[in-house]
């Protein structure tokens, strides 16, 4: 015991005696301001010193080990953190895969009837708009343009039924430019709005229309994962053909990222084992789901953009 | 734990694809369960209906849109019979019950009760274009409300099947001289006895009283979007829960200073709502929506207590009525982590106006005295 105290005094007698200027942890607590700085400085280059020391080393392991190396880290982005849906389709869920085999589409994918689609717009319409049902007509086989002429949507869908189309779609436009496409499947639906922004036809991105030809195209549909991305997917794929004629190369792309629909319209060519080639032919657009109805634009919601209730984060998604 | 929940769910839920989910939403976790065969199913077997099949609520009652009654036996968790009936044309729209006696309401507008003689038949349909809904009177149950698109408020009573106890007159046309349509999309008696609160597919929510008039003594509009649901607070007199096919969903207070405008919002709906309960013990409103969650609201603090994700589109709903509350809040409490739920609950507590009168009442008779 008593030798135990003996020492404890007798290094706190020590410490007093070595009084020493305060060694500054935090750079920011030095008052002089040509210290300071010098500090920060002395310090930042610390810091990227031993930064590219790792990095050496890493390297140097990953070169060592070959393929056992640790794998790379993949940096954060708003995607990878995206909140957790409980709608996420999982594989292999047997009563998804019920509801889809009766659903309003499933006889489209079971193949037994060939799209026939109406597209038209609102009223008066301008050249752009003009221009782009053009272009949306060499796009989709099988549709056909027709002039609005002040008829109502819902009579238009009794008049389309009879007369055999599958689908309507109507791009609305607002101060000459498209701004909006209404899709409905005929005959009991499902509908669903789009916002359509950033139209660009193949002129402005310096294309022939020439180049697309008349081939029945191939739809990628890229990385719809919940329910309801599912029910959109779908509804975009039945506008096209669902025999696609590889000869022809084109492909079209519906790609989701963070709830916007890009559109992208391709020829391919496979230039070796590896190499692919792309070509760009045009339209290109991107779509925003506003809401999705049951009915053939009468009935009750499935979906609704809400905007100061559901989006409450950026990190939340819905497609 | 497992077996324990099975035993005992407390919701029950109708699903567009014919699926009939039971939830039980329990201390520990939330279960759900499929009772069907999922492969067996077709469209045509879309449940569009539910109702209890006897007082101890161990028997639902489900009708389909193949005009088929089915039953299902909770405690043996099976369907016991399925009754197809050939009445007149459509799905049927609702179900009821009579001292044990099945009601069923056709779309195209005949309620039959079916006696184990002779069936009493109504034809609720003598004009206008279909049925939506039919719904009985709680406190005489031998009194139905009809009402569908084109054909208003109708009571009838199955003692004198020929006509029809009330029939609604619309309302005086509108500013412009033109007549406002009428499309009934649910019914709602009220816990005052002698009122009825309907919603329409044109949004209005209207109040009829049978003994005063024909015409509605309150009628007005919410928000630009049809109305689906309409359902009545038990607890109190003049409250009903109106849902909309925006998927909003508002308590309004019928007999209050101002009845058109929503007392409380519940929020966190996508989708269109489809069938709205409210829990006539606790103060806890359940909804079922298009966008295939279940939810739960607290009544008065309005803070959602409880979503579940059920993989189908949601038709309609049951709840057990001796469901206990301090379960049922826990196990929401500790499945989501909210703190929310934590409040509600305490909010929930200080709300029970049940067994304290009875208390006081004594108490205050021996002060009295």
């Amino acid at each position: 015991m008593e030798v135990d105290t003996c020492t404890a005094e007798e290094s706190q007698q020590d410490e007093l005696q070595d009084t020493v200027m305060p060694a500054h942890t935090n750079i920011k607590d030095i008052k002089n301001k040509s210290r300071r700085a010098k500090a920060f400085v002395e310090m930042k280059r610390e810091k990227r010193k031993k930064k590219l020391q790792e990095a050496k080393e890493k390297k140097k392991l990953a070169t060592k080990l070959g393929k056992n190396a640790p794998p790379k880290k993949q940096p954060h982005t708003i995607e990878s953190l995206r909140e957790k849906d409980d709608t996420m389709v999982e594989e292999e869920d047997e009563e998804l895969e019920h509801e889809e085999a009766n659903d309003e589409y499933a006889s489209y994918f079971t193949k037994s009837y060939v799209p026939k689609i109406l597209i038209t717009c609102s009223d008066n319409p301008h050249t752009k708009t003009i221009a782009f049902i053009r272009e949306l007509c060499r796009i989709i086989p099988g549709a056909v343009p027709k002039w609005r002429s002040r008829s109502s949507i819902k009579k238009m869908v009794k008049k389309a039924t009879d007369n055999g189309f599958t689908d309507i779609l109507v791009v609305n436009e607002d101060r000459r430019i498209p701004n909006g496409l209404l899709v409905i499947h005929l005959p009991e639906g499902p509908s669903a709005l789009f916002r359509l922004s950033n139209p660009k036809l193949c002129k402005d991105i310096h294309r022939n229309y020439n180049e697309i030809t008349g081939h029945r195209p191939e739809v990628i549909l890229n990385n719809f994962r919940t329910r309801l991305g599912r029910v959109v997917a779908r509804m975009l794929g039945a506008l096209f053909h669902y025999d696609p004629e590889f000869k022809g190369r084109r492909v079209c792309t519906f790609h989701n990222q963070r709830d916007y629909i890009f559109f992208r319209h391709h020829r391919y060519e496979f230039k070796n084992t590896e190499k692919v080639k792309l070509r760009e032919l045009g339209p290109r657009f991107t779509l925003r789901l506003q809401w999705l109805q049951q009915g053939a634009f009468d009935g009750d919601y499935e979906w609704a953009l809400k905007r100061h209730e559901m989006e409450t984060s950026r990190r939340r998604f819905f497609l | 734990m497992e077996e324990l929940a099975a035993t005992d769910f407390n919701v029950y839920v109708g699903t567009e694809t014919g699926i009939l989910k039971g939830i039980n939403l329990n201390q520990k976790a939330v279960i759900h369960k499929n009772f069907h065969k999922i492969q067996a199913l077709d469209r045509e077997q879309e449940i569009t209906s539910v109702a209890w099949g006897n007082e101890e609520e161990n028997e639902i009652l489900m009708g389909l849109r193949n005009q088929t009654v089915r039953v299902f036996d909770t405690e043996a968790k099976a369907f016991v019979s399925t009754r197809k009936i050939n009445v007149g044309e459509g799905p049927i729209v609702s179900l009821g019950r009579m001292d044990g006696i099945t009601i069923t309401a056709m779309k195209s507008g005949q309620v039959t009760l079916w006696q184990s003689d002779n069936a009493v038949e109504i034809n609720a349909l003598a004009k206008g274009e279909f049925l939506t809904r039919m719904r009985q009177d709680p406190t005489s149950p031998s009194v139905i409300a009809t009402g569908g698109k084109e054909s208003d408020l109708h009571l009838w009573d199955f003692n004198t099947p020929e006509e029809a106890i009330f029939t609604a007159k619309n309302v005086k046309p509108d500013m412009l001289e033109l007549r406002v349509p009428v499309w009934i999309t649910d019914i709602s008696f009220l816990g005052d006895h002698h009122s009825i609160a309907i919603s329409s597919r044109h949004k209005h929510i209207r109040l009829y009283d049978p003994k005063r008039q024909r015409r509605p003594t309150i009628s007005f509009e919410w928000e630009d979007s049809p109305l689906t649901r309409i359902s009545a607070v038990p607890s109190s007199n003049g409250q009903v829960v109106v849902g909309t096919a925006h998927g909003r969903l508002g308590l309004f207070d019928l007999r209050g200073r101002k009845p058109e405008e929503p007392v409380h919002v519940y929020k966190g709906f996508a989708g269109a709502v489809r069938d709205v309960v409210v829990h006539p013990k606790q103060p806890l409103v359940f909804s079922v929506s298009l966008d295939r969650f279940l939810r739960v609201h607290n009544l008065t603090s309005r803070k959602l207590v409880f979503k579940e994700y059920l993989k189908s589109r949601l038709n309609c709903l049951l709840i057990r009525e001796n469901l206990e509350e301090m379960d049922f809040i826990k196990g929401a409490n500790t499945a989501k982590r909210k703190m929310p739920t934590q409040e509600a609950k305490t909010e929930a507590k200080i709300k029970v106006p049940r067994a304290n009168p009875e208390v006081t009442d004594a108490e205050w008779e021996s002060l009295t005295v």
